[in-house]
């Protein structure tokens, strides 16, 4: 049993404090995951706090069924938030400033600034994609995820997370020739 | 994969390396701490709330016959009165 399995076992045996180990050995990669999607780590905390709210309470009135990782289960919840965040925000306003503490240096020496631009580039570069097809992308070429856990995590066939692949570079390169 | 996908996937890689850094701000943790700490007070007064929602028919019950139960001895009472207001009651000083 993993670490998060473990925890999540203690949480649901009444140890309260059980859930605040399962935030702290998971908030940096979901709001990393949050963020590009979203281009910016503001509204990946927002995001990804509720998330870890709605698993809470998930896990108190006994709906999570265990049958995928928790790990698996906590990145479908905060896909489908940003998802569903992306969807809410009818146009996008200047990015939200983020001082550099949000950032650590990136490894080969690049600087919080450059991160940050980074995100908003990716963000925007794939905001002409499908939420269901951006999702895809990103858990693919950027996490760099299998796709098997993105079936799981998108709730679809490996067969649809191709597909949607196929269709979201075939869309970018079609938007780049039309440029 | 033809070169067009390359050209993708070389943007894609660039940009994933170059994000691979960012994490939240320190105080996220307790942050969300804080928020699971309101959502337990408010799961406790639902806890709470239950049991009430539970008897509010009982109740609802109860009210109603007290309600009955008020206009019949109201009307009972009205009866009562109406015996006597043919009499003419004497009184003596």
């Amino acid at each position: 049993m993993s670490n998060l399995e473990g925890a999540v076992e203690r949480f649901l045996n009444g140890d309260a404090a059980a859930f605040q180990e399962l935030v702290d050995a998971t908030s940096t990669r979901l709001v990393r995951l949050s963020a590009r999607m979203l281009g910016n780590v503001a509204d990946a905390e927002d995001v990804v706090q509720e998330a870890y709210v709605k698993a809470y309470r998930s896990l108190r009135e006994g709906q999570f069924d265990r049958r995928a990782k928790v790990e698996t289960w906590l990145y479908r919840i905060v896909v489908n938030a940003s998802i569903d965040a992306r969807r809410k925000r009818t146009r996008r306003g200047p990015a939200v400033e983020i001082d550099d503490e949000t950032v650590m240096p990136a490894p080969e020496g690049q600087s919080a600034g450059e991160a940050r631009l980074a995100l908003t580039e990716l963000a925007d570069w794939l905001d002409q994609l499908p939420p269901d097809q951006q999702a895809a992308l990103v858990l693919k070429a950027v996490e760099g995820r299998e796709s098997a856990e993105i079936a799981e995590i998108l709730s679809c066939s490996e067969g649809a997370v191709e597909q949607r692949l196929v269709r979201a570079r075939a869309t970018l390169r079609q938007r780049r020739n039309e440029s | 994969m033809n070169d067009q996908d390359e050209d993708i996937d070389a943007r894609l890689e660039r940009l994933a390396r170059a994000t691979d850094g960012v994490r939240p701000r320190a105080d996220f943790g307790a942050r969300v701490a804080r928020a699971l700490d309101a959502e337990q007070r408010g799961g406790l007064l639902l806890e709470l709330g239950r049991p009430a929602r539970r008897i509010l028919p009982a109740l609802a019950l109860a009210a109603a016959v007290s309600l009955v139960w008020a206009v019949e001895s109201d009307e009972a009472f009205d009866d009562a009165l109406s015996v006597y207001a043919g009499e003419t009651v004497e009184l003596e000083w």
